[in-house]
């Protein structure tokens, strides 16, 4: 299963980066690959492609700031969280989409 | 250039502190150490962030940070705290791990912004964290500027 998301957060300097990474790390616990775009300060990094928005079951988007492109993701299933929820709920999370979809 | 973190923008702490007194500290270590050019305007910046929500992400650790125009080169203060203090007032969770961070408002280099994103990363990994917390002065140096080269 393939998970992608796109992380984003008011300073660009933290959140951004731990939810995304606390996403990763726990869809290799339970068994899905992840891959989350960052729009941080950096600017955007990790860019998802057209392919792996197609073959992903879900979309997670934080929802502190506005993402940008995300007219990418029409008619995909969405899920939105801040980041700091992504952050502490990451596992739980995981564990719901692998049984949902 | 300044060096993302120096041995001087270390701190331990073995008196009971409230949140923004062990936050004012860590500001005047910083102006102390050169990286800004208001403090007063820094403090201002960070407490504002802190006040949007907590920056406690959890394991005891506080990461306040702000992107301010006070900030004249980025910078990573850190304060490992004897007794732990009270980081969000809502849920009432304590840190003794502090980890503040200074950015740019503008035009801060890919650089640090990159130090920094791997550092935000790394502490979602618990050998990294348990690592931070269990070292002394020098091994925290050397723990974070070993990691955090990118």
């Amino acid at each position: 299963m393939k998970v992608v998301g796109v992380t984003a957060c008011p300073s660009g300097v933290a959140h951004t980066y731990m939810s995304a990474e606390a996403l990763v790390i726990a869809g290799q616990k339970v068994g899905i690959e992840v891959k989350i775009e960052t729009q941080g300060g950096a600017g955007i990094e990790n860019e998802l492609t057209k392919e792996e928005i197609a073959e992903a079951a879900c979309v997670i988007l934080s929802n502190d700031v506005g993402i940008r492109n995300e007219e990418r993701f029409k008619g995909k299933k969405v899920v939105r969280m801040s980041t700091s929820d992504l952050m502490q709920k990451a596992e739980p999370l995981m564990k719901k989409i692998k049984t949902a979809f | 250039m300044l060096p993302i973190l120096k041995k001087e923008c270390m701190l331990f702490e073995s008196e009971n502190m409230t949140k923004s007194e062990i936050m004012q500290k860590m500001v005047d270590v910083f102006d102390r150490e050169g990286y800004l050019t208001d403090k007063e305007l820094f403090y201002h910046d960070v407490a504002m962030r802190e006040e949007l929500f907590s920056t406690c992400i959890g394991f005891g650790i506080g990461i306040p940070h702000g992107k301010s125009d006070a900030v004249k080169e980025a910078g990573i203060c850190t304060a490992k705290l004897e007794q732990e203090v009270v980081w969000n007032e809502e849920t009432g969770d304590k840190v003794d791990m502090i980890l503040m961070i200074a950015v740019r408002n503008k035009n801060d280099s890919n650089l640090h912004l990159q130090i920094l994103s791997k550092l935000s990363r790394l502490l979602m990994h618990e050998d990294f964290r348990e690592k931070l917390k269990n070292c002394n002065h020098e091994e925290l140096y050397h723990t974070l500027i070993e990691n955090l080269e990118v």
